[in-house]
């Protein structure tokens, strides 16, 4: 068999057809894509550009509402079911130690108007409300020794 | 029609769609055909050569004439052909190969084909060489174009295009006599 050579054949022919008027069609066709494609731009906003403002939407609520979940954690009341009673059991068998009450004075608000007034040289303190107070710390002593 | 003429048209706002409407005219049953015999389906042709139009009208104030308006349009064909072919790709999930056995099908089929044997075979074929010889071989042999406007069109040189044409011609006289 002798072998093929493509110039046997005739040249720039090939089997694929349209149907009659195709052109003619596909001309006006062309020219309404046209028209859509400029009353697009002129709009300006192209599809591509809506895909990525949405996307950017979405990632953006995702966020958000992941963070506020991880930054606000649900906040339990455990002293809710707790009587005072039972707190200050706990307190009386308790010892503090020196870092707890390091904690509690760094917890202090220093800058707090009530306790720049307690630590003013000109604060007069009455005597009446130092008996009060160590009354009152006597008494708590006493429930804590309970 | 001198290309000067269109563009002139073109860049004028008032005479602008006119300009353009006689582009359309003179170049797209060349761009469709183009675009057909990589494509093969009709509706895949005839969508994509509207795509093209449309780019063209998006980008022809820009085209500074650095090649002839008909390598740039084809050039732009050329490319819409070839990221069509890569999204079909893509989108299948499937090896190039594949690609090609749709489009043989697509033959097989025979929408809108009719041809002789030897024409369905040619075209079988050419479908199993790479898009882009695939692309240089239907510029040379269908469309007659010169290596070097397929240089310019593709940009490669002209010395791979000729070289890349005689393996094309070669496995097609293959394929053809094996089957």
């Amino acid at each position: 068999m002798r072998a093929f050579k493509l110039d046997d054949i005739d040249k720039k022919k090939h089997p694929y057809k349209v149907e009659p008027g195709y052109f003619a069609e596909l001309n006006n066709d062309v020219m309404n894509r046209v028209s859509e494609s400029s009353s697009k731009a002129s709009f300006g906003f192209s599809p591509k550009l809506a895909w990525v403002i949405a996307s950017m939407g979405v990632v953006l609520f995702i966020g958000l509402f992941w963070f506020s979940n991880v930054s606000q954690p649900e906040q339990v009341d455990y002293l809710a079911d707790i009587t005072d009673e039972e707190i200050l059991t706990y307190l009386g068998t308790y010892e503090l130690t020196d870092d707890d009450l390091l904690s509690v004075v760094e917890e202090s608000d220093i800058n707090d108007p009530l306790n720049e007034e307690i630590l003013s040289e000109d604060t007069e303190i009455d005597e009446e409300a130092l008996e009060d107070l160590y009354l009152e710390y006597q008494s708590t002593e006493e429930l804590l020794q309970i | 029609m001198e290309e000067s003429f269109i563009i002139e048209k073109f860049r004028q706002p008032d005479t602008k769609r006119y300009g353009f409407n006689l582009l359309v005219q003179h170049y797209q049953e060349r761009v469709y055909w183009h675009v057909r015999k990589m494509v093969i389906d009709h509706d895949d042709a005839d969508d994509l050569t509207q795509e093209i139009f449309v780019k063209v009208w998006n980008n022809l104030d820009r085209f500074r004439e650095d090649s002839s308006l008909f390598t740039w349009i084809y050039r732009i064909a050329t490319n819409e052909c070839l990221n069509f072919l890569k999204k079909k790709k893509r989108r299948y999930f499937l090896p190039i190969h594949d690609v090609s056995n749709e489009l043989n099908q697509k033959i097989d089929e025979g929408d809108g084909i009719d041809g002789d044997e030897i024409e369905i075979l040619l075209q079988k074929a050419i479908l199993t060489l790479p898009e882009k010889q695939r692309v240089v071989f239907n510029l040379k042999y269908f469309d007659e174009l010169k290596f070097e406007e397929i240089a310019a069109i593709t940009e490669t040189s002209v010395g791979a295009l000729k070289a890349s044409y005689h393996h094309a011609v070669k496995k097609i006289e293959k394929f053809v006599k094996e089957h």
